[in-house]
């Protein structure tokens, strides 16, 4: 009886199927998840989850003070350059 | 952020931020904070502008009214130049109502232009001072 032979030695038809199946998805795999953002990879993505804070009501002359958390959602340093008050 | 809220007595407040970054996308972000401020004291004026002809009697009265819910005494009334303005704090009767009467004149005799800060101490620990500003223009008799 013999096996059939194709490409890798020892390797019959079903084998190949199973590797070529694994191949393009591990190759298939990285394009998903980077073709999902809309950032290229290698670019900084500044992102801040609650850009607008409203306050309760307080009295004239007290400081409000809040901080906003900024995240780098990209794949690059963020620079932030400056920040102007309006 | 932080926002100080004086001069917004009884109004709302808006206040942005824009942060400049080298996101390719958002090179420039916008950051908002905004609320509404209570009113701690009724000021009338709050500016005093004593305008006339040197030898007249030039004064100008200021009602100060602490808010029911902020209420406050008034301990103290200084100026910051004390040259020009003469100014008499009392307390109103219960028929005017509640708070103060701040009493401002002016003293400066001959022709010219002047300005002067008075700060009132209060009890407040909200708000511990109330400033007005005053204006002066006295000018020669026609």
């Amino acid at each position: 009886m013999t096996k059939k032979v194709s490409g890798f030695s020892g390797l019959g038809d079903k084998d190949m199927k199973h590797i070529c199946g694994w191949a393009i998805l591990f190759v298939l795999i990285p394009f998903s998840v980077f073709g999902q953002g809309d950032t290229d990879p290698g670019a900084p993505s500044l992102n801040v989850p609650e850009p607008l804070f409203q306050f309760e009501s307080v009295v004239s002359g007290q400081e409000v003070n809040h901080d906003y958390i900024v995240h780098n959602k990209g794949n690059a340093e963020l620079k932030i350059t400056s920040v102007k008050t309006g | 952020m932080k926002l100080g809220t004086s001069g917004y007595n009884g109004k709302d407040i808006k206040k942005t931020a824009i942060i400049h970054s080298n996101d390719p996308e958002n090179p420039k972000f916008t950051l908002t904070i905004s609320g509404h401020v209570e009113k701690f004291v009724d000021l009338n004026p709050k500016y005093v502008r004593l305008t006339g002809y040197s030898g007249t009697r030039i004064s100008v009265p200021v009602t100060i009214v602490p808010t029911a819910k902020y209420p406050f005494k008034i301990i103290d009334v200084t100026s910051r130049d004390d040259t020009f303005i003469k100014y008499t704090l009392t307390e109103r009767k219960p028929g005017e109502g509640n708070g103060y009467t701040l009493l401002i004149e002016n003293l400066k005799t001959d022709k010219g232009r002047y300005m002067d800060l008075l700060t009132l101490t209060t009890d407040s620990r909200i708000q511990p001072r109330l400033t007005i500003r005053v204006y002066g223009n006295i000018m020669e008799p026609k």
